[in-house]
């Protein structure tokens, strides 16, 4: 048996040092993001990394990441305390707590780090950066819900992502199409309609099978799945949930239209549903042919108070930098010079009010580092090499 | 980072190639003459399609290929899927080809001698331990898997395991070590799946191949 491993050069899984360039490219990226935020009226909240478990894993977005959450026992106040594994949750607490009616709407945003006890399949890391956006309103709010697909949209195309496609689902449809279903066939007909596996969906004796299947052969198209959805209406009690999701992707297509935005398509998954278990009436997937996986996600959900019956309506969507991070392509800073030893801090301005990178020489190491494509000799800019 | 345009298919190296090569005719999907040499050493073949290639591996990795969107579609069996359960796969064909079964088989001895039903820990030979784990665990028995690649019959004559959980099509290979069958945890078959990224980034595309691969099915 091998003894402990010291090397101090490993890291505990899932975890990593970021380095240049990647982390400024990660910096950047989030002040590009929250400067477009901003120009919509969204201010930046920092909440903390470490709140008492039960406000922390309160109803709600909370629920979702429990089984993720590091918990570690508060020494001074002898409470359980939880790092954050999702900063949802955490705006939901500020809301309850922090804000009152006459606040209303609320706009926030908001950028940093969420802790999670174990990596998913795809995503290994137990440390990334989550960045986005909420808007907490009175009642459900339609035009909330587009403003918030809008910007995440806007905010991937500022971060240079192509052809993006926003998938929207009803959150909770799912269920209702298997509601009829037998307690002990439905974890297996969940699992089959997650696959998208038709064998496994037709040898499951429901009133709904057929119509799933047609669902899934719609394919994601917006059309089709209306279509499909007004059919699906006349059999169902869902006419309410298909003039919403009607409404919605024409206000959508429209507003994505009126601001210019293009090269981003727009589809329907009514299907979608692991992971959209908080949310109601809107959910939405942000995908990339760029990378692999989810670039961000979000929708409408309940924010919860104490106070019984007391209901607020949160929008919001969040981006996983991480991810985002995988679409960059680095350059190397072509502007570096090297201003030898006794090179004056005036000189050193206007070189920098020039847009370059000084790198600045010592007395006791004058050599120009290999990153530097110029040096600065006689007041000349001159070429190394 | 640049968009790979072309689709990769990804196919499982061995048994089922075989029955796969007519499906894959009646897809009207032609690979280039080294693919049905087994000794090339290309790993990436060309197609008649000039935006389709076709990947060679592992029938496990095959799913970890889809999985990670390496490549966006595949055909491997329902036993990799369920040892794996991807939540990026979608695995919208049953191809009804590579029919087999996964079950527990025992050794002839403890068939006749030992109440197995009063176990509360066994240990057991396999490919797939996350599966056996879950299948086991829901009967309240804790399992120690001991990760095998090959060869899991000989494990229990040698005093490894007493239980092995593996592939059976005809029981031969079970008869042939002394074993039997005593439960069949899932019938398998093989499976055509897409990437789920790609499935909502390239829709039409990736439909084409799926309805393709459904016609020669029917």
């Amino acid at each position: 048996m091998t003894g402990i491993n010291n090397n101090p050069a490993l890291l505990p899984k899932g975890f990593a040092d970021l380095l240049p360039p990647e982390a400024e490219g990660e910096a950047r990226s989030i002040l590009t993001l929250m400067k477009l935020f901003k120009a919509f009226g969204y201010e930046r909240v920092k909440p903390p990394l470490v709140e008492f478990e039960d406000s922390l894993i309160a109803p709600g977005p909370g629920v979702r990441h429990s089984t993720d959450t590091f918990r570690v026992m508060d020494p001074l106040s002898h409470r359980m305390l939880g790092l954050r594994s999702d900063m949802t949750a955490q705006i939901a607490r500020l809301v309850t707590t922090r804000f009152d009616e006459s606040d209303m709407p609320i706009r926030m945003a908001y950028a940093g780090d969420v802790l999670r006890t174990k990596g998913s399949q795809l995503r290994t890391s137990r440390q990334f950066c989550q960045a986005g956006c909420e808007i907490i309103t009175n009642k459900s709010d339609v035009d909330a819900d587009i403003e918030i697909c809008v910007l995440s949209i806007m905010g991937l195309k500022a971060l240079d992502i192509k052809e993006i496609t926003l998938d929207l689902n009803i959150p909770g449809f799912v269920d209702m199409l298997t509601k009829d279903v037998d307690e002990d066939d439905k974890p297996a007909l969940n699992e089959a309609i997650d696959r998208r596996d038709q064998a496994g969906i037709k040898s499951i004796n429901f009133k709904y099978a057929d119509e799933v299947l047609q669902l899934i052969a719609c394919n994601g198209d917006v059309d089709q799945t209306l279509k499909c959805l007004g059919k699906i209406s006349k059999k169902m009690k869902i006419k309410d949930h298909v003039a919403h999701i009607d409404n919605f992707s024409r206000k959508l297509r429209q507003a994505l239209e009126d601001y210019g935005v293009s090269d981003v398509s727009v589809s329907i998954d009514v299907l979608e549903q692991s992971g959209f278990e908080y949310h109601n009436t809107i959910g939405f997937t942000l995908f990339s042919p760029q990378v692999r996986g989810e670039l961000g996600r979000g929708g409408a959900y309940d924010v919860c108070f104490k106070e019984e019956n007391k209901v607020r309506k949160g929008h919001g969507f969040t981006l996983y930098m991480d991810t985002i991070s995988r679409t960059y392509a680095y350059t190397r800073d072509q502007k570096k010079i090297f201003a030898p030893y006794g090179v004056s801090w005036g000189e050193i301005k206007s070189l920098q009010e020039d847009g370059w990178t000084v790198i600045r020489g010592f007395e006791t190491n004058n050599k120009p580092p290999q990153s530097c494509s110029h040096t600065w000799i006689d007041g000349q800019i001159t070429p190394i090499g | 980072m640049t968009l790979e345009k072309k689709l990769i298919l990804a196919l499982p190296k061995g048994r089922i190639l075989e029955e796969l090569m007519p499906l894959l005719e009646k897809c009207n999907i032609i690979p280039e003459n080294d693919f049905k040499d087994e000794n090339s050493r290309k790993l990436r073949f060309n197609t008649n399609h000039g935006n389709l290639d076709i990947i060679r591996v592992r029938a496990f990795d095959v799913a970890t290929f889809v999985a990670h969107g390496g490549a966006q579609i595949g055909i491997v069996g329902s036993d990799v899927l369920e040892e794996f359960q991807y939540s990026e796969i979608y695995s919208p064909l049953d191809l009804g080809i590579g029919k087999c079964r996964l079950s527990v088989a025992i050794t002839n001895e403890d068939a006749d001698n030992a109440d197995t039903s009063k176990w509360s820990h066994i240990r057991i030979a396999t490919k797939y331990p996350n599966l056996t784990e879950r299948h086991f665990s829901k009967q309240g028995i804790q399992t120690e898997c001991v990760k095998l690649n090959g060869a899991m019959e000989i494990a229990p004559a040698l005093g490894l395991v007493r239980r092995i959980v593996d592939l059976v099509s005809t029981g031969s290979t079970l008869k042939a070590n002394n074993l039997q069958e005593v439960e069949k945890i899932m019938g398998v078959s093989s499976r055509l799946i897409v990437n789920r990224s790609a499935m909502k980034t390239r829709p039409k595309e990736m439909r084409t191949w799926i309805d393709a691969f459904q016609k020669s099915v029917e």
